[in-house]
């Protein structure tokens, strides 16, 4: 497969950039922390008020926080709500925003007019409005919280699809298909997305370091995953009422959180870096092999 | 009879008294205080103008537009106020007010009876009484025989102390903005209203025709609406406020240790962690009582409020006449007691989970304390979700009764005891969480004795205890701490203040050193 | 070019009608009502029967709706529930602190963003053009809420040097006060969109930099500074107008984050508060000033393309 080949060969080059392997390393860490959170010595949810709001020590690295959990615990599990969370959405997002974009590109007549209109309306009200509005009908928990930063992932994936069905729906090779009869499904989702998918993954990629913002974000505005589940987002919201009596209890979280967030942009942008040096190599290439 | 009719000559006689030197509660001190502009930040916004809208987001512009009949000191006095003097009827069903003579309100109507009587009618109407309209069910009818005394019927007798409660309730009303009071003051107050700028804030100033000689100290007032507390916190150590009203414990505390005033008044409010007893598990009587155990009422106080306030088991303010300390030992936390009471109630560990505790997500302290609670249920094997709520919604399900338990503050639990049960979970009819036909009457027929004790201090005391007993073994209601509302943090240069019975905003009086 | 603009503003039209009905929709099918709030958790049933027909609260929707749309067409957009204040007053207060912000933020992003970019564009992959993208890539990564609580702790808390929290000055009233209350929210929305606008900058100017007419100019033996300065700017402005643009769309609801950090204001957070609340007629009218700023915005931009670049034609 040249998918499978061109994967592992920008998987090769990423590699060769210091900013990406970091990243790479980072987030290897904090998915580990996120996996494998149960087999540490680690309480996210005990309490211990006469310790409360402690500086970091050897006994918690982090120091704690007003009910006198341990901090670092509470980033350790937090890893989980964020990652999940942040690949949940991007799944949403890709799973409405792709479709959308595929037919609105495909057919280009008011099927586009209209998808894109509407793609429209949610560029034009801040993500973070509309995010926080959704939560607000659907009731303050994890999996809103999931659906509202994924529905304000839709339009950049929507956009995306479209640009490349755009690009792709008159090369030769996608005309051969419908030459030999291929429905409109077909050529959409079995013969264009398979091409498209590259600059996709890179916006899944640049997505999750959005999402991740975008959920501690909410829960910063008191509206994301409901305590007592740690949140990075929740733990900056609680630590600034803090910052007095614990300045650490806003700042080593929030370290945690923004090396997630540069990683995962770091990444996308190499591989956006890469993908761009040779997109048209690759377009070449593919439709010739296909034909 | 002659014991009564003592009493009511002291009662008169104080109040008389306490007429004609006016700048006697307030001594030298005023004088020596400069005016200027009074910078005060707050943290709410205001809800309207009504003075019979007696909530929290009106505490700090109520009492500077508005008079009240009579005020109490800090301890519980009662002092005259647009009311020169009060006659008790021997029977307790009638009092007689003497009122002030050479008021007049913000419009320049002159102040006299028919105000009076218009702002009882308001109070009455249960569309337009308020906070006041509760307090009204005690009143059958009123009068007036002339411009300067109204006559107050009760519909049985009814104790002294609630009698005075409902004059320090009634700010009089200018009968001509009494319709639209919501949006227009119509007061005699130390101030009038400037101008207002929603959400932001809001200008007073002094009314020159005020009635109280020398007051108010300030020509300006200016209130600054800060949404959040650390706002407020940072305009007073920047001096772009000269008060704060109304901030957190925790900032009090703070501040305090870097030599800032800090002036706690006498109406605290209880936090109570609300039982709906007619769902689930909180039906039987045991598994409730088992909570009045589980609280660590220490942590609480501590974390949600900085240790600022009392740990207390019962619903009442330290100034409460019905306040008793030793409830707070005997219901001390301890996990081992709760498990007893639960094991005695027959609950299966499956019916006693499968509820949620809500919370309200807009109080960074019910949040906290919620998780302590959270915690202890844990530990005795309980676990819990909570069902955090902003705004609205909270209320909302407040209103409807839509809950399985939740903590919710009481107020008014340093005046006459019945008037608990102008809180929604107290409430002894018509109760929103619990419904009708009430399912604690053993509560419901407590309260009603405290109402009736109208005879000896021992009667009275009796009553009071009967009532204290009831509650926690009723338990719908079980008490963590007091803590303070309307705290006043003030910079060093700012003298005067007067501690309110409501700890509502008293600026008349506030001045520079 | 009139009849342009003049089509512009009339797609509006549908695009807002639509979403204001979408907004009553969504808003009806919250759970909890403006009421609670209104009367309060200790309300008798009386009150809040009196409260719910006092308000119209009790009509359904639709009827709600277009007696909303009915009015809001003559320009009166109603009462706030909470406050009983009109809406458009409650925003018209809000406006020029959102204004003020986004406009001291944008002028910090220029300042910062600008010379970024063109500093890294001038020679790629350098390590002046290595250490700036990291600084960029820091810029946008690091979450505006962190940021602004990190400022909050070295200037509010360690040095005292500045507030931890801002109110709205106007600039005229006293700019000492104004800039010392906008400074730290400036800065931390400033710096985000600096990133964007150098990562921006240095990318078409780089593109600009491989075009024929700027080969041309250099084997022409222009010098270097003359190039980036008045050719290749010139058609890197183009985009970059955009951007700014944008950005000051998104700034009108969108920088609630950094509201919410130094409790700023501004009209997001009163959308928030609205929402809280329920506010119906307050949060309709939020919601709709956001669009339509947001999409006057965009035809202004789109109308300095065409003044930018005459190639551009609007018909």
């Amino acid at each position: 497969m040249t998918g499978l080949a061109a994967a592992g060969r920008l998987l090769r080059r990423l590699l060769a950039r210091r900013g990406a392997v970091l990243s790479l390393a980072f987030l290897a860490l904090v998915g580990c922390a996120a996996l494998f959170a149960g087999l540490l010595p680690l309480d996210p949810l005990r309490q211990s008020i006469a310790d409360s709001l402690k500086p970091p020590s050897t006994e918690a690295w982090f120091g704690t926080d007003e009910l006198g959990r341990d901090i670092l615990a509470r980033v350790v599990y937090g890893a989980r709500t964020s990652l999940v969370t942040a690949f949940g959405a991007v799944f949403i997002a890709a799973l409405i925003g792709v479709p959308v974009g595929l037919v609105a590109g495909f057919y280009g007549d008011w099927r586009d007019s209209v998808l894109m209109r509407c793609i429209d309306v949610l560029l034009a009200l801040p993500n973070i409005l509309f995010a926080m509005a959704l939560i607000a009908v659907l009731g303050r928990s994890q999996g809103a919280a999931l659906v509202a930063v994924g529905v304000a992932g839709i339009p950049s994936f929507a956009r995306i699809a479209r640009a490349q069905v755009m690009a792709l729906r008159q090369l030769d090779f996608v005309t051969a298909v419908r030459g030999f009869g291929g429905g409109p499904g077909y050529i959409m989702f079995r013969t264009i997305l398979p091409n498209a998918l590259s600059p996709l993954v890179v916006q899944a990629i640049v997505l999750a370091s959005i999402a991740i913002l975008l959920e501690a974000a909410l829960s910063f505005l008191g509206v994301g995953v409901p305590p007592p589940t740690p949140s990075w987002g929740e733990m900056l919201r609680t630590g600034k009422s803090y910052l007095y009596e614990a300045p650490t209890y806003a700042v080593l979280p929030g370290i945690v959180l923004t090396l997630t967030i540069l990683s995962f942009d770091t990444i996308g942008r190499a591989m956006t870096a890469l993908i761009d040096r040779d997109e048209t190599d690759a377009v070449r290439e593919t439709a010739g092999g296909r034909r | 009879m002659t014991r009564l009719s003592r009493r009511q000559f002291c009662m008169t006689g104080l109040a008389l008294a306490g007429a004609t030197p006016l700048a006697a509660n307030w001594p030298a001190a005023a004088q020596q205080l400069k005016g200027g502009t009074l910078r005060v930040a707050v943290l709410t916004e205001l809800a309207n103008y009504d003075p019979q809208q007696l909530s929290t987001v009106n505490f700090h512009v109520i009492k500077n537009l508005y008079d009240s009949l009579i005020e109490y000191t800090p301890d519980g006095k009662p002092e005259p106020s647009l009311a020169t003097a009060w006659t008790i009827s021997p029977d307790k069903t009638s009092v007689n007010l003497t009122l002030r003579d050479g008021v007049t309100f913000h419009s320049g109507t002159p102040f006299k009876s028919d105000s009076v009587l218009a702002t009882l009618q308001k109070g009455a109407d249960p569309k337009r009484g308020k906070n006041v309209f509760s307090t009204m069910s005690i009143v059958k009818d009123w009068s007036a025989p002339d411009d300067r005394t109204v006559t107050i019927n009760f519909k049985a007798p009814v104790p002294e102390r609630q009698i005075l409660d409902l004059l320090q309730f009634l700010l009089p009303i200018d009968p001509k903005g009494i319709d639209t009071v919501e949006t227009v003051p119509a007061g005699t107050g130390p101030y009038t209203l400037v101008s207002r700028a929603v959400g932001q804030g809001l200008r007073l100033k002094a009314n020159p025709k005020y009635w109280r000689p020398n007051q108010p100290v300030t020509q300006d007032l200016v209130f600054t609406v800060f949404t959040e507390d650390q706002a407020a916190t940072a305009a007073l150590e920047s001096g772009a406020a000269d008060i704060i009203y109304g901030g957190s414990s925790r900032s009090a505390v703070r501040l305090k240790g870097a030599g800032y005033q800090v002036f706690a008044g006498p109406g605290p409010l209880v936090q109570v962690f609300r039982i709906n007893s007619t769902r689930g598990p909180f039906r039987n009587k045991s598994f409730r009582q088992a909570f009045n155990y589980l609280m660590d009422r220490q942590s609480i106080l501590r974390v949600g409020y900085a240790g600022m306030g009392q740990e207390v088991a019962l619903p009442w303010a330290p100034a409460s006449p019905a306040f008793d300390a030793a409830y707070t030992k005997t219901y001390a936390y301890d996990l081992d007691k709760a498990k007893k009471l639960i094991a005695a109630s027959g609950l299966s560990a499956d019916e006693m989970k499968g509820w949620k505790l809500l919370v309200n997500g807009s109080d960074e302290s019910s949040v906290s304390i919620s998780q302590i609670a959270q915690g202890s249920l844990q530990k005795i094997g309980i676990p819990v979700e909570l069902d955090i709520r902003q705004g609205a919604e909270y209320v909302s399900a407040l209103l409807g009764g839509d809950f399985a338990a939740t903590f919710g503050a009481v107020g008014n639990v340093q005046k006459f005891p019945s008037r608990v049960a102008t809180n929604s979970i107290y409430r002894t009819s018509q109760n929103p969480v619990l419904k009708d036909p009430h399912p604690h009457p053993d509560y419901v027929a407590a309260i009603a004795k405290v109402d009736a004790s109208t005879g000896s201090a021992a009667e009275v005391k009796a009553a009071y205890d009967n009532l204290n007993k009831v509650m926690v073994e009723e338990a719908f209601g079980i008490p963590t701490n007091s803590y303070d509302v309307g705290l006043i943090v003030a910079s060093d240069k700012i003298g005067g203040v007067t501690l309110d019975m409501d700890n509502l905003l008293v600026a008349r009086t506030i001045g520079f050193k | 070019m009139t009849a342009y603009i003049l089509r512009r503003l009339a797609q509006m039209l549908p695009v807002l009608l639509l979403a204001s009905f979408a907004i009553f929709a969504m808003i009806y099918a919250v759970p909890g009502g403006p009421v609670a709030v209104i009367v309060g958790e200790n309300a008798s049933q009386e009150e809040i029967a009196a409260a719910i027909q006092r308000y119209g609260l009790d009509r359904p929707m639709v009827v709600q709706y277009l007696d909303w749309l009915g009015r809001a067409l003559t320009g009166d957009f109603g009462l706030s529930l909470h406050s009983r204040q009109p809406v458009l007053q409650l925003i018209g207060e809000r406006l020029p602190a959102t204004a003020q912000l986004a406009l001291a933020a944008i002028i910090v992003a220029l300042v910062l963003g600008i010379p970024v970019g063109i500093a890294s564009a001038v020679k790629p992959n350098s390590w002046l053009d290595r250490v700036l993208s990291g600084w960029s890539a820091l810029a946008l990564g690091v979450p505006t809420f962190w940021v602004g609580i990190l400022l909050i702790l070295l200037f509010a808390v360690e040095l005292r040097w500045l507030p931890s929290a801002s109110r709205h000055v106007p600039f005229w009233e006293s700019p000492f006060e104004a800039l010392r209350s906008l400074a730290l929210p400036a800065i931390t929305l400033g710096l985000y969109v600096s990133g964007i606008l150098a990562r921006f900058l240095r990318a078409s100017l780089i593109g600009e930099s491989r075009s024929d007419y700027v080969r041309t100019a250099r084997a022409k033996g222009v010098p270097e500074n003359r190039i980036v300065g008045l050719h290749m700017m010139r058609n890197a402005l183009l985009p970059f107008v955009t951007i700014v643009g944008l950005m000051m769309a998104n700034f009108i609801g969108g920088a609630v984050v950094t509201e919410a950090v130094f409790t700023y204001p501004g009209l997001g957070r009163l959308l928030i508060q609205a929402i809280s609340t329920r506010d119906y007629p307050l949060i309709q009218g939020c919601i709709l000033v956001i669009l339509v700023g947001y999409m006057l915005i965009n035809l202004l931009v789109d109308l300095l393309y065409a003044w930018i670049d005459p190639r551009i034609e609007y018909r």
